[in-house]
């Protein structure tokens, strides 16, 4: 790497397109909302910035108070299921041949290639209560009915009378499905390669000292691929905070998260200086959570080399 | 000692145990129905969408998708959207790649986070904020304005939030480059232009030919930023598809996702077809 | 009365698919010796070793450890401890916390526990080192953490799998001494795996040559290298002049041997080996004389050119080259190489040594 100023036109003629775009395209607009944040609605249109604190104050407002901790809570148990069931599949893909990792890979991956409103719309088809879920959900109950009649219990309507679908649309489970299988691809990544950075002797050296497959788990493999985990979890958990779409769709208007919150200020209830200060709000979570993270990584950086 | 099977996985073989394939298993079903099952469902005969019993095998969703004009047109804009965007964000990503791969400058950590910073934010903030933007400077594209141009907005939405994307993966591929070919050319008297001409940019070529891909998929994909930078003239497929799903939902929608999911596929397909190629040579 | 053995490995074999990578190993192991699995990459040791910690299972055979069979046992049930070639140190465990795992495991009593970690560090000379992290660690010092954690479990036999093979040269030659004093002094057996001939000579009770997952010879080191069973064995294990032999003939007590370099050689028939395919004759370098006059009638006795003295410290390799392609190495002694020395590369010398000192090897015993 070279000083700058070594040559500084070249540097120049590289730097200045990039950084232009950055702030005129990406920080101007947030910086404009920042000020719109501290701003009042004066007439229909016209917005004047009067640097006051009550677009920020309505955030302690009840229905507000609800709508974050609902957002906070999803997103959480999300994330969570997530985890859960991303380090399996990625167990699998790290133990795999050299061969099958490639394409065990791409099954999970590739789903993430499609567009996310098509794979929102699919899963309305699946969860509805006429839905496929319901349609399997069914089929095995007509087949325990049938079980239950053909020894004798027929009669005493063990599984209820008639099949009786889950909602899964217009309720949080609906979301929250729906948050796991778009963002599931996203987890898989960093704790498959933190699994495959593991040297395998760890593990054997483990077993070897006596611990069994499960205290092996709890105590190398866990704690060595954490750092995966955690990438894992605010890959995830950051998206599904901000997400708009899934519950707009899948939550039926029924679940609103921030983001539904802040969409309905700009395109129907036309309060724009709420709305920037929601968007802002969930831009410091977001900052936060990235500041824990990298900070939690310096000082697991920091208790290795100074012990 | 009778002969006893002992082919029996080794205790860190995962893939080989059965409950984790089983797993695997679940969550690629998990991941692939509803997919598969809106594939399936376009070519339902009914006249409700997919929510409703198989009624039969049909083509005529894919036909009427194909004579609905306003579905045609959002189509159009999606693609020209993405080539147009794809085209300034592997620029600017890789003028963002060489700044942060060759030079050494005062807050470079700044400016390395600021170029991450689209990547890592929920992109309804860039949305709302894109959108406020470009009311605010009257950025309005006039009504009427030729095509393409009248997609401005949505393109210059596009191509912020995809160039840092293309910039990563452009600065892994520079991350190989042996400087001492540089050394080697500016020897041999190539000025700084043409060293970049004539060595960086083929070294170069196989990241920017992923980010070029890469980047087109994360404007074929999005949703939310479009949806806060369109305007009612200029309508994407998503946010066409968006507005026919709040409406009902038909088995027209299912065929024409279908064909999205097709283009998707193709792109991936040349993505990886590129990546083997690269690794094999 | 031989005592009983600590393992006893009976006909294990093992498969990968259609490759076999150990066949028809057996083999018994003494309590308190260093036992050496030895031979080229990719001959099966590793496996080998791996099998008796339990962690690969054998196609076929049995492995029983002190008196138990251990078909079906699992790693971390076996009274055998691992120092595995990365050395597998713990990295997110000070040092103290990698050799309290295996006792943590056992459960023992928080004390007791301290107490023997303690005990084991001092004995791998680490008590200073106990709360630094494995990265702060040399190398040298991360396998110390690897001995201390498996022998503080107090195994029935310790299992090294290469230790020696990520040290620098001199570390590793103060490691082989300080492996057999602490050997001595904790009296359990180890096995050890290395691809290193001097490494094995200097530190095996006895050692086992595998080669292609068979085993090739068993033996002391002096015994195997005196009496190498095959020419594999002779040649992995230090430096052998081997002339190949077209064909023989016995004559009673002798028997004429017919080479392309030497001509015919009659040795006696003492040393004819049981399996006599493609049989070569050869020497150790130490055995042969290099002289200027022409030796006595009943020394074996090979004109050529003096080639490179190669000095070594006590001794020198001398190259005497005998038709341009072919070549003989002879040991000199510090007195004998001076002179060598002081003599032109090219001048005539004969290169010759007794008839006893002959080797008649097979090319594989074992066939």
């Amino acid at each position: 790497m070279e000083d700058f100023r070594k040559h500084f036109s070249v540097f120049l003629t590289f730097f200045t397109p990039t950084a232009g775009w950055l702030v005129l395209l990406f920080f101007v607009p947030l910086g404009i909302i920042w000020v719109y944040s501290f701003g009042e609605n004066i007439s229909l249109t016209e917005i004047k910035t009067t640097w006051t604190l009550d677009n920020y104050k309505r955030m302690f407002e009840p229905q507000i108070i609800t709508l974050f901790w609902r957002t906070v809570w999803l997103s959480t148990l999300s994330t969570i299921i997530t985890l859960v069931i991303a380090y399996p599949i990625s167990m699998v893909i790290a133990t795999a041949s050299n061969k099958a990792k490639p394409w065990l890979m791409l099954v999970i991956i590739l789903p993430f290639w499609t567009n996310l409103l098509i794979r929102t719309y699919a899963m309305l088809n699946i969860l509805g209560t006429r839905g496929r879920i319901n349609d399997v959900l069914e089929w095995l109950w007509n087949l325990g009915d049938g079980a239950l009649d053909l020894i004798g219990l027929g009669a005493f309507d063990l599984l209820g009378e008639h099949f009786a679908p889950i909602r899964f649309l217009g309720n949080n489970s609906g979301v929250m499905i729906g948050m796991i299988y778009v963002y599931l691809p996203f987890a898989v990544l960093p704790i498959y390669s933190s699994l495959e950075r593991l040297d395998r002797n760890l593990l054997e050296a483990s077993l070897d000292l006596g611990a069994g497959q499960w205290r092996t788990f709890r105590s190398v493999l866990l704690p060595l691929t954490s750092a995966g985990i955690s990438t894992a979890a605010v890959i995830t958990f950051i998206p599904m905070l901000g997400s708009f779409l899934i519950p707009n769709l899948l939550g039926r208007g029924k679940v609103d998260m921030i983001a539904n919150v802040i969409e309905r200020q700009f395109k129907s209830a036309n309060d724009w200086p709420f709305g920037s200060a929601l968007s802002l709000f969930l831009l410091y979570i977001t900052f936060i959570i990235l500041a824990i993270q990298a900070f939690a990584n310096m000082r697991a950086n920091k208790g290795r080399n100074d012990g | 000692m009778a002969k006893l099977k002992r082919d029996k996985p080794g205790p860190f073989e995962y893939s080989r145990k059965f409950s984790l394939r089983f797993s695997f298993f679940l969550a690629s079903v998990f991941l692939y129905a509803p997919i598969i099952v809106l594939v399936v469902f376009s070519f339902n005969n009914s006249r409700r969408g997919g929510n409703v019993i198989w009624k039969g095998f049909t083509t005529k969703y894919y036909e009427k998708a194909f004579h609905n004009d306003a579905l045609i047109e959002a189509f159009t804009n999606t693609l020209t959207i993405a080539f147009i965007s794809t085209i300034f964000a592997v620029i600017l990503g890789a003028l963002t790649a060489v700044v942060l791969w060759r030079f050494r400058f005062p807050f470079k950590p700044v400016f390395e986070g600021m170029v991450a910073m689209p990547i890592v934010i929920p992109e309804i903030c860039m949305g709302v904020s894109l959108a406020v933007f470009f009311s605010q400077f009257g950025l309005y594209v006039p009504a009427g304005t030729p095509y393409p141009f009248n997609l401005t907005n949505i393109i210059l939405a596009h191509i912020t939030f995809s160039f840092p994307f293309a910039a990563m993966i452009i600065r892994t591929r520079l991350n190989n480059f042996n400087r001492e070919m540089e050394e080697a050319a500016k020897d041999l008297g190539a000025t700084e232009f043409q060293v970049f001409r004539d060595i960086l940019v083929p070294h170069m070529k196989p990241g920017l030919i992923a980010g070029a891909l890469l980047s087109f998929t994360l404007s074929l994909d999005d949703f939310v930023i479009t949806f806060f930078t369109s305007g009612p003239d200029t309508v994407t497929f998503p946010i066409k598809v968006y507005s026919m799903v709040r409406f009902s939902v038909t088995p027209e929608i299912n065929a024409a996702s279908t064909i999205l999911i097709l283009i998707t596929l193709l792109v991936t397909a040349v993505a990886m077809k590129f990546q083997t190629f690269e690794e094999s040579h | 009365m031989a005592p009983t053995p600590i393992i006893s490995v009976h006909d294990v074999c093992k498969y990968y698919g259609n490759f076999t990578a150990l066949e028809g190993i057996s083999f018994d192991i003494k309590p308190g010796e260093i036992f050496v699995l030895l031979g080229p990459s990719g001959c099966g040791k590793s496996t080998l070793l791996r099998i008796i910690a339990g962690l690969e299972t054998e196609s076929k055979g049995d492995v029983v450890i002190d008196g138990t069979d251990m078909l079906g046992i699992p790693a971390n049930k076996r009274p055998v401890n691992m120092v595995f070639q990365s050395y597998a140190v713990f990295p997110h465990m000070s040092v103290e916390a990698n050799v309290a795992y295996g006792l943590k495991l056992e459960r023992l009593p928080k004390a007791e526990i301290k107490a023997k970690v303690a005990e084991a560090l001092e004995q791998v000379h680490l008590s200073q080192f106990s709360h630094r992290m494995p990265d702060q660690l040399s190398g040298g010092q991360r396998q110390r953490v690897a001995l201390a954690r498996a022998l503080v479990k107090r195994p029935q036999v310790l299992l090294l799998d290469e230790p020696l093979s990520a040290l620098d040269a001199k570390l590793r030659d103060a490691m082989r001494l300080e492996l057999v004093k602490l050997q001595e002094s904790v009296g359990v057996s180890f096995v050890m795996v290395t691809h290193d001939q001097s490494e094995a000579m200097a530190m095996a009770d006895r050692i086992a040559v595998l080669k292609d997952g068979k085993l090739r010879q068993l033996d002391s080191p002096t015994a195997l290298y005196k009496n190498p069973c095959d020419q594999f064995v002779a040649d992995f294990i230090g430096r052998i002049n081997m002339f190949d032999v077209s064909s023989h003939t016995r004559n009673g007590d002798a028997v004429q041997f017919d080479t392309k370099t030497l001509g015919t050689v009659t040795l006696p028939a003492s040393l004819m080996p049981a399996n006599t395919r493609n049989l070569a004759i050869a020497v150790r370098p130490e055995r042969v004389r290099v002289g200027l006059e022409q030796p006595a009638a009943e020394m074996i006795a090979v004109t050529g050119t003096l080639g490179d003295v190669a000095f070594q410290g006590d001794s020198s390799l001398v190259e005497i080259i005998l038709d341009g392609e072919r070549s003989i190495t002879a040991l000199a002694t510090e007195a004998q190489a001076e002179t060598l020395m002081a003599l032109e590369i090219g001048t005539q010398v004969y290169a010759n040594w007794q008839p006893k000192d002959m080797l008649v090897l097979p090319e594989n015993a074992s066939e």
